[in-house]
């Protein structure tokens, strides 16, 4: 089991380090000069110099890798170029709005995506499981900004009590949880139940049914148990689009969190707050992943056999 | 019950596998449609009412009627003729992205399950690089360096998606080199890149396949939240996903504006995500899992 | 009360596919008594495994009971409602299959399925109890360190073991019908010596009835006291052990045993019946066995015959009919 740790651990460090040298890279090959377009289009060659190189930017990209990745992990990622703010604390505010979001969505999307994939799974042939299932294929295939857009049109515009911007009341999630949570309710609901429908016809399921147990106890402690490994995969490859996924949402109803601070960004140029943020979500996702991973062992001991 | 399926590379794999697939009525009627779809995009010109791009300013956000059946934007466009045209900016973002993606994946999956030890160490850890990247983040970072065109979202989008590919293929590499007539070749002097594209691509085309067609739809999904926030085609071309962002701000007046390009966003996902599944049924049903 | 414990009467199970009507069960009758080992024999594909489906009415979709009854310790079970079968199931009537690395929950420790089993029909048990009773049982099926067994997962464990925890789990509630499908096809020929003791001696204890279901007529010779032979869904022959090695009088029966390598009389050519068993779909129009069996005549080739004899010794074949009087 410690092995294993260890080699997860590792293997996530890794995938990090390759991730911020991509990530940074990309970001710094842009073309056309950020500085010039931050300063405007009446400024002398000169100063356009001495703020580059106040910025660091006149050095090579290997010593501006080696500097920006030391700052990461000392927790300083630079300064914005147009707030001039610490680029930490600007990604501290917008995450906790994120993370609101994308919790609340997933605990919903869960919720509905396992009951409707495991009542789908019993009621297998029946009408119920192809009206499931439909909604469920409509889920994964539409766009979540758009749901967005079509609960705002036929929800938020009509019921007053129900706010279709920002994301301080209560009330207020219903919507952007909703649209963020239905592609994942659907992806769980088929990934539970297409799972669920492997293990009904196992050996072991018939054991269970001869030994006389309740029909509730082989559901959840027989099927749903070693249903759960492809579930968590799924779950965890969920997981890493959901921030990226929020952006969407959050663009649509106005929610300050990390995906418009990248969104805003990106378009404005700002690199530090875009490679930061970019280097947050990465860092999220690998840890939910390492997380996964664990899981996996926690679920199924059998896995830690083959250790 | 598990059929007994003949070798890929035999000549009545495909009949018997178009039979398995004419079986199955979904995928049929997705099939249709998708080539619906080819047709739309290809004569796009021919078929739209109106230019997709003349500005009618009286026409402005005009509500669905005989003239204009899903009415008009913002500019007094014809919305009808703007998702047909963006009908061609989603299939071939979506087809040429993942015939992309399919090379690039195949030629690492391939190079790993052949050449093993490191080769197959740095591959494998590379497909675990983009694996767990948040892909739609990378997209818009790569987006953001290469800047807006339709060229760009196909290299974009490419080059981010050739993780699953690349895994698939390696594993089917795996259990055909241990098969005696991979043996037999390698004994026998045959060159490596003989090898890989004469024996094993035969082998590997029904998972290529089958990660195309499943790689569309979401290439299409991603191209339209690309282009949503801005960083997809340039304008004015049209594409769904822009239309929808421009439409954001029309809600209370003209919902219709937001609604239509949606629509054909989730038929034409839907129809690539079930003929997806009914080929994977039909070509390698191993794949399910 | 009667020894009876088990009797099979006219089952008939049917499976609708695709409009297509398939008798996969035919009217198949049989009586268990307490202590006594039935042995159901026959190639796969039989029915064997289908019949024990029937007999704890865990037909699987699209099939049904299509007729005949199944009492159980005088109670009949066809028609029982679900509830009332799984108090049944797992106490009078216990089941071990085949496969013992697929049997188990791979997930869950061998103890905590053995006492879930008992904690599910016994509600004045409490959980501290059932566990001290699992482990007591995992002792008697002769497991070695079974407290640490009793904490692995089925992963851990060798076939064999496996299946002792299989008979341990079957055996908890002590039942009075105990079903083995094959419980010795998938392990090696010493382990397998083993379980075959090992649920001779539980019979032996507990005093339970045994329907012993294979294709090897070796085993059968061992276990056995009854032998029903099966083919295409039908009883062929029914009768006790001794005389079915004696004297088999169906020709599908003569070939099986010649079937036993050291009964052939040249042990180096084995014996094959020639062809297999016809698909459910594709019927011979006459006997079932007809197109496979060297006597068959063309009375066998267009009607059907029935199960006759008297109640020691029956057969379904026309070589046997009443007018010739050998059964």
């Amino acid at each position: 089991m410690r092995r294993y740790l260890v080699k997860r651990i590792l293997l996530a460090l890794g995938i990090l380090f390759a991730i911020s040298i991509i990530t940074f890279f990309v970001l710094n090959i842009i073309p056309g000069d950020p500085v010039a377009l931050m300063l405007g289009d009446n400024v002398d060659p000169e100063t356009i110099e001495t703020v580059r190189h106040n910025l660091g930017m006149d050095k090579s990209l290997g010593i501006q890798y080696v500097e920006w990745i030391a700052g990461f992990l000392t927790g300083n990622m630079g300064e914005s170029y147009f707030q001039h703010k610490p680029v930490l604390g600007m990604i501290v505010d917008a995450f906790g709005y994120t993370a609101r979001l994308a919790v609340v969505a997933y605990a919903v999307a869960l919720v509905i995506g396992l009951t409707f994939g495991i009542l789908a799974a019993l009621h297998r042939g029946k009408a119920l499981e192809r009206i499931l299932m439909a909604f469920a294929v409509a889920g994964i295939s539409a766009p979540s900004f758009w749901v967005a857009i079509v609960l705002q049109i036929f929800i938020g515009l009509r019921f007053r009590a129900i706010p279709i911007s920002g994301l301080d009341r209560p009330a207020a999630y219903l919507l952007p949880c909703l649209s963020l949570g239905t592609r994942y309710a659907a992806s769980i609901a088929r990934i539970t139940r297409t799972s669920m429908l492997e293990i009904m016809n196992q050996d072991f399921i018939r054991t269970a049914r001869a030994k006389g147990l309740a029909r509730a106890r082989i559901v959840m402690v027989h099927m749903f148990r070693n249903a759960l490994i492809p579930i968590i995969t799924v779950v965890g490859s969920d997981l890493t689009t959901l921030f990226a996924g929020s952006m969407l949402t959050e663009s649509v109803f106005n929610i300050p969190g990390m995906g418009k601070l990248l969104v805003d960004n990106i378009t404005k140029r700002d690199i530090p707050v875009v490679q930061g943020g970019v280097m947050m979500v990465a860092l999220l996702c690998v840890v939910i992943y390492l997380v996964v991973d664990l899981l996996y062992a926690v679920v199924d001991p059998n896995i830690r056999l083959e250790e | 019950m598990e059929e007994k399926r003949k070798n890929p590379a035999s000549r009545g794999y495909y009949q018997e596998s178009w039979k398995i697939l004419r079986k199955n009525p979904v995928a049929m009627v997705c099939l249709a449609f998708v080539l619906f779809l080819v047709f739309i995009a290809l004569f796009a010109p021919l078929i739209a009412p109106f230019d997709p791009d003349a500005i009618d300013m009286p026409s402005k956000l005009k509500a669905p009627d005989n003239v204009h059946l899903f009415g008009c934007d913002e500019f007094g466009r014809d919305i009808l003729s703007r998702c047909i045209y963006g009908c061609r900016v989603s299939l071939s973002v979506g087809i040429v992205s993942q015939l992309i993606a399919v090379v690039i994946g195949y030629f690492m999956g391939v190079c790993a399950g052949y050449f093993g030890k490191r080769v197959d160490a740095v591959i494998s850890f590379l497909i675990q690089v983009f694996a767990s990247l948040p892909d739609l983040l990378l997209a818009m970072a790569l987006m953001f360096a290469l800047g807006r065109g339709l060229g760009n979202l196909y290299i974009a989008l490419g080059v981010l998606s050739w993780a699953k590919t690349a895994r698939l293929v390696r594993g089917t590499v795996l259990q055909l080199k241990e098969k005696e007539y991979v043996k037999a070749c390698r004994i026998d002097g045959g060159s490596s890149f003989r090898i890989i594209m004469k024996h094993l691509l035969p082998n590997c085309i029904p998972t290529l396949i089958i990660t195309v067609t499943m790689g569309i739809p979401s290439a299409i999904l991603s191209e339209a939240s690309l282009s949503f926030l801005g960083l997809g085609v340039r304008a004015p071309m049209s594409s769904w996903g822009m239309m929808i962002s421009s439409s954001k701000t029309f809600i209370r007046t003209s919902p219709f504006y937001s609604l239509f390009p949606g629509f054909c966003i989730i038929i034409t996902v839907i129809a690539f995500n079930m003929l997806g599944d009914g080929l994977r049924d039909a070509l390698d049903p191993k794949l399910r899992k | 009360m009667s020894d009876i414990v088990l009797s099979v009467e006219h089952l008939s199970i049917t499976f609708y596919k695709d409009k297509a009507v398939l008798p996969t069960i035919d009217d198949v009758s049989f009586t268990l008594k307490r202590g006594e080992t039935l042995g159901i024999v026959g190639e796969s594909g039989c029915g064997k495994s289908m019949t024990v489906n029937g007999i704890l009415q865990m037909v699987p979709e699209p099939g049904k009971i299509t007729g005949g009854s199944v009492k159980l310790n005088g109670e009949e079970l066809v028609g029982l409602s679900e509830r009332k079968l799984a108090e049944r199931r797992g106490k009078e009537i216990a089941l071990i299959f085949q496969e013992p690395m697929t049997s188990l929950n791979p997930l869950m420790r061998c103890g905590a399925q053995i006492a879930e089993t008992i904690l599910a029909h016994d509600r004045s048990v409490g959980r501290k109890e059932a566990d001290a009773r699992a482990l007591e049982l995992i002792k008697q099926v002769g497991i070695p360190m079974p407290e640490k067994i009793f904490d692995s997962i089925p992963g851990e464990l060798s076939g064999g073991m496996r299946q002792r925890i299989v008979i341990a789990m079957a055996l908890c509630n002590h039942p009075s019908v105990l079903i083995c499908d094959e419980p010795t096809t998938a392990l090696d020929v010493t382990i397998q010596a083993q379980i075959l003791r090992l649920i001779n001696e539980m019979k032996r204890s507990y005093n339970t009835g045994v329907i012993f279901i294979t294709h090897d007529m070796g085993v059968i010779r061992e276990m056995a006291d009854q032998v029903m032979v099966m083919y295409a869904g039908q009883a062929v022959e029914y009768v006790d052990a001794d005389e079915l090695f004696r004297h088999p009088l169906h020709p599908y029966t003569q070939g099986l045993i010649r079937c036993i390598p050291s009964f052939g009389k040249d042990e180096d050519e084995l014996y094959v019946i020639q062809g297999s068993v016809p698909m459910l779909d594709n019927l011979p129009k006459g006997c079932l066995f007809a197109p496979r069996c060297p006597y068959a005549t063309d009375r066998c080739r267009v009607e059907r015959p029935r199960f006759l004899g008297e109640k020691r010794h029956r057969v379904r074949c026309f070589l046997y009919g009443k007018e010739d009087g050998d059964a």
